[in-house]
C-alpha cells in the first residue's frame, strides 16, 4: 500500500472532518484565484477598449504654466492632474494644429463640457453629460453618426440618451431644452459600447461654438488628436507640442497619449488586484492553520498506528512522509476545489459584469503553489511530531 | 545445543541497566542484568508488574536504549545506534507481536503482513511471495483479503505473527501474545509459536505472566524489581506451569 493511498484512505475515512478542513483552503484560494482573475479581466478589458478607441488618440489637457518649459512633460498622474486649472486652449488652437497640414497629425478636435442639465421641454431632465465638440471629434472617437449631422444649432445624441428622451419615438427633429436653452435634435449616435473616460450612449453632443456661446466661455476643456497611426504617436506629440508651444509660450498645457494612460490604468488595476489577491492570502493563512490543526489531532488520535509501523521498521522518514502526504492531499483537494469553484465564479462575474474574465494559467498555477506550500509548510510540525513519538508504551496499553 | 548456544548467540547482553528520572528521583527499572540467548530458542520472560519485563523487552526491540551495560544483536553492539539506524535494524531483524492485536484496521490481512516488508523496500513481488508464505505456515491463507474487523482475535493474532515472520527475522519479540485471547484461542496461538520455531528456527522472547505461555517455552527467565531472579530450561511442562504459577504474585 503506497503512501498516497495511505493519505487518501485517512482523509477518505474522515470524510466530513476532511471536508471542513479543506474548506479552509478552499475558501482561500477561492478568494484569491478569483481576486486574481478577475483583476486580469480587468485588465484585458481596459487594454481592448483602448485598443479599440484608438491607441493613436492624443489628448491636450490644461496645465499649470511650466516654469522650465524645456522639460520633459509626463503629466498624467502628476501633481498638477489634480489641481483646478483653469484652461486657456482655445478654438483657435484647434484649427492651428488642423491646419498645421503635417503628415503625422490627422485632425484634431475641441472638446467643452456643458454643466448643463438636458430636458424634453415640460420633462424632467434626464442624467446625460453634454458635451461640445467639432465635428472631427467623431471620426477622432470612432464615433458613428446614424442619422442626421452635427450643425448649427442642432444637437446629436447618444443612443441611451435618445431613448431616455423619447422611447422608441424618433428623435431626430425633436426639440429639447439645454438648461433653458432650446435646440432641435439633428443626429442619433450608433450605440457604442463605452470605454474609459468616455461613454458616448450617455452623452449630448452640440457643435462646439454652440456650446462655448452656451456656457459663455472662450475656452476648451481640452483638444484631442489622432495621429496618422499608433507608430507615429510621439512624432505627433513632438509636432503638437511644438505649434501649441509657439501659441502658448508658458507652456500652460500638458499632452498625454492614451497609451500613457493606458499604462497608468493598467498598473493601478495591478496593484489593486495584488492588494485584494494579498487580504484573500490571510484566508489561505487561516485555513493553512487549520490544516495544521487537525493534523495535529490526527497525529494524537493515531498514536497507536504511528507505533505499530514504527515497530515494523518505519524510519522517522517515512512517518513523516506518511502525514506530509495527507496534509498535502488536503490542501491540494482544498486548492483543486477552490479553483474550481474560482472558475465558475470568475466567468459569471465577467458575464455580469461585462468583462473578458477567465481564470488564467497564471493564476491557477499560483493556486497550485500555495495550496502545496500551505500543505507542507503546516503539515512540517505534526509529522515531526508524529515521527518523534516513542511509541513502546502505546503499544502497551490497550 | 548447548555448544551451538555458546557459538551462536542472539542476543547477549552484559550488565544492563535502565535508569529514568533525575539523580535524587531515580527509578530503576534494570539493574545490571546479564542473559544471552541464542538462535532457535524460544523463552518466556516472565514476572510480576513493575518487574522491568516491558523496559528489557523495549530495550531488546530497539525502541527504548540502556543508560548503562552492554546490548549485542547477532554480534553486533545496539546501544549507540542512530534512531534511523535503530529503525532499520529493527525492520530488518527484530519482529514484534503485540498483546492487543495490534493490525492495521484499513489494510487487508495480507497488506498487513506485507507493510513491515515494504517499510524494509522489499520489492513487491517478493513481498507478496513471504506474505502469502507467512499467512500459509500459520494456516490462516484463506483469510488473505479480509480486514482485521471481520476476523477473531484468535485469527487476528495469527495474522499479526505471520506479519512478524514473513520478512524472516532473526528475533521475534511478543508482548503478552495471549492477554487478549481465551484460552482456546491462547493455546492455538502458542501452538502456532512452537511450530514456527520448529520449521524457521527463530529465536522467539515472549514476555508474558501467563503460566499457559510458560508450558510452551523451552526455557524461563524470571525478572523481580529490574533483576534476573530465576533462568531454568523447561524440561518438565510441570516445573514450567509451577514457576510461572510462583512468578504470578
Amino acid at each position: 500500500m503506497n503512501t498516497f493511498a495511505i493519505a487518501w484512505d485517512s482523509v477518505w475515512h474522515h470524510r466530513t472532518r476532511s471536508f471542513l478542513t479543506a474548506l479552509g483552503i478552499i475558501i482561500g484560494v477561492f478568494a484569491v484565484v478569483t481576486l486574481t482573475s478577475l483583476g486580469g479581466g480587468v485588465q484585458k478589458y481596459v487594454n481592448q477598449k483602448f485598443v479599440g478607441v484608438g491607441a493613436n488618440l492624443i489628448t491636450v489637457m490644461p496645465a499649470l504654466p511650466h516654469i522650465h518649459s524645456k522639460g520633459h512633460h509626463s503629466g498624467f498622474g502628476g501633481r498638477k492632474a489634480f489641481a483646478n486649472v483653469p484652461s486657456t486652449l482655445t478654438p483657435s488652437d484647434v484649427k492651428a494644429l488642423n491646419h498645421s497640414r503635417h503628415a503625422v497629425l490627422r485632425s484634431a478636435a475641441g472638446v467643452i463640457t456643458v454643466p448643463s442639465l438636458l430636458s424634453r421641454p415640460n420633462h424632467h431632465p434626464v442624467s446625460a453629460s453634454i458635451s461640445g465638440v467639432s465635428l472631427q471629434f467623431f471620426s477622432i472617437q470612432s464615433l458613428k453618426i446614424k442619422t442626421g449631422t452635427l450643425a448649427g444649432r442642432g444637437i446629436v445624441l447618444g443612443s441611451t440618451v435618445a431613448k431616455e428622451l423619447f422611447n422608441h419615438h424618433s428623435a431626430l427633429g425633436q426639440h429639447v431644452l439645454i438648461g433653458k436653452t432650446q435646440l432641435i435634435v439633428t443626429g442619433i449616435l450608433r450605440s457604442t459600447p463605452s470605454s474609459p473616460g468616455l461613454n458616448p450612449n450617455d452623452t449630448a453632443y452640440l457643435p462646439l461654438n454652440t456650446a462655448l456661446a452656451l456656457s459663455g466661455q472662450k475656452t476648451v476643456s481640452q483638444i484631442i488628436i489622432s495621429a496618422s497611426s499608433a507608430q507615429n504617436v510621439s512624432a505627433a506629440v513632438t509636432v503638437a507640442r511644438r505649434i501649441l508651444m509657439f501659441r502658448h509660450p508658458s507652456h500652460n498645457f500638458k499632452i498625454i497619449t492614451s497609451q500613457q494612460i493606458l499604462s497608468t490604468v493598467i498598473s493601478t488595476t495591478r496593484v489593486i488586484t495584488d492588494f485584494l489577491a494579498g487580504i484573500a492570502g490571510i484566508a489561505l493563512l487561516v485555513g493553512g492553520i487549520g490544516i495544521m490543526n487537525i493534523m495535529l489531532v490526527t497525529v494524537s488520535e493515531r498514536f497507536r498506528e504511528i507505533g505499530i509501523r514504527k515497530a515494523l521498521g518505519a524510519r522517522d522518514g517515512d512517518i513523516v512522509i506518511q502525514f506530509l502526504t495527507e496534509s498535502v492531499l488536503l490542501s491540494v483537494i482544498g486548492g483543486i476545489t477552490g479553483t474550481i469553484f474560482a472558475g465558475i465564479a470568475t466567468h459569471v462575474v465577467g458575464k455580469l459584469v461585462g468583462i473578458p474574465a477567465n481564470l488564467t494559467l497564471g493564476s491557477v498555477l499560483t493556486a497550485v503553489v500555495f495550496s502545496i506550500g500551505v500543505g507542507v509548510i503546516f503539515g512540517v510540525l505534526p509529522a515531526i511530531r508524529a515521527a518523534r513519538l516513542m511509541p513502546a508504551e502505546a503499544l502497551r496499553s490497550d | 545445543m548447548a555448544i551451538e548456544a555458546a557459538t551462536n548467540p542472539v542476543i547477549q547482553i552484559d550488565n544492563l541497566s535502565r535508569t529514568y528520572g533525575p539523580d535524587e528521583a531515580t527509578v530503576h527499572a534494570l539493574r545490571g542484568i546479564s542473559l544471552s540467548i541464542n538462535s532457535q530458542e524460544m523463552v518466556a520472560l516472565m514476572g510480576p508488574s513493575g518487574s522491568g519485563k516491558t523496559t528489557l523487552m523495549n530495550i531488546l526491540g530497539l525502541f527504548d536504549r540502556a543508560t548503562g551495560g552492554l546490548y549485542r544483536l547477532n554480534g553486533q553492539d545496539m546501544t549507540h545506534l542512530s534512531r534511523r539506524q535503530q529503525a532499520s535494524y529493527r525492520g530488518r531483524h527484530i519482529a514484534f507481536v503485540f498483546q492487543g492485536i495490534h493490525l492495521l484496521p484499513r489494510l487487508s490481512a495480507l497488506a498487513n503482513v506485507e507493510l513491515p516488508m515494504s517499510y524494509a523496500r522489499t520489492p513487491s513481488a517478493q513481498r507478496r511471495r513471504s506474505a502469502l508464505r507467512a499467512l500459509e505456515l500459520l494456516g490462516i491463507a484463506h483469510l488473505k483479503d479480509r480486514y482485521p474487523g471481520q476476523m477473531s482475535g484468535g485469527q487476528a493474532q495469527r495474522v499479526a505473527i505471520a506479519r512478524a515472520i514473513a520478512p524472516g527475522p532473526d528475533l521475534l519479540l511478543a508482548d503478552e501474545p495471549t492477554g487478549a485471547l481465551d484460552r482456546k484461542s491462547g493455546t492455538l496461538v502458542l501452538q502456532a509459536f512452537q511450530e514456527l520455531h520448529e520449521t524457521t528456527g527463530v529465536s522467539i522472547v515472549i514476555v508474558t505472566h501467563d503460566p499457559l505461555v510458560g508450558q510452551h517455552a523451552k526455557r524461563i527467565v524470571s525478572l523481580e524489581d529490574g533483576q534476573i531472579v530465576g533462568d531454568d530450561p523447561v524440561r518438565d511442562r510441570l516445573v514450567a506451569f509451577s514457576h510461572s504459577r510462583g512468578g504470578q504474585s
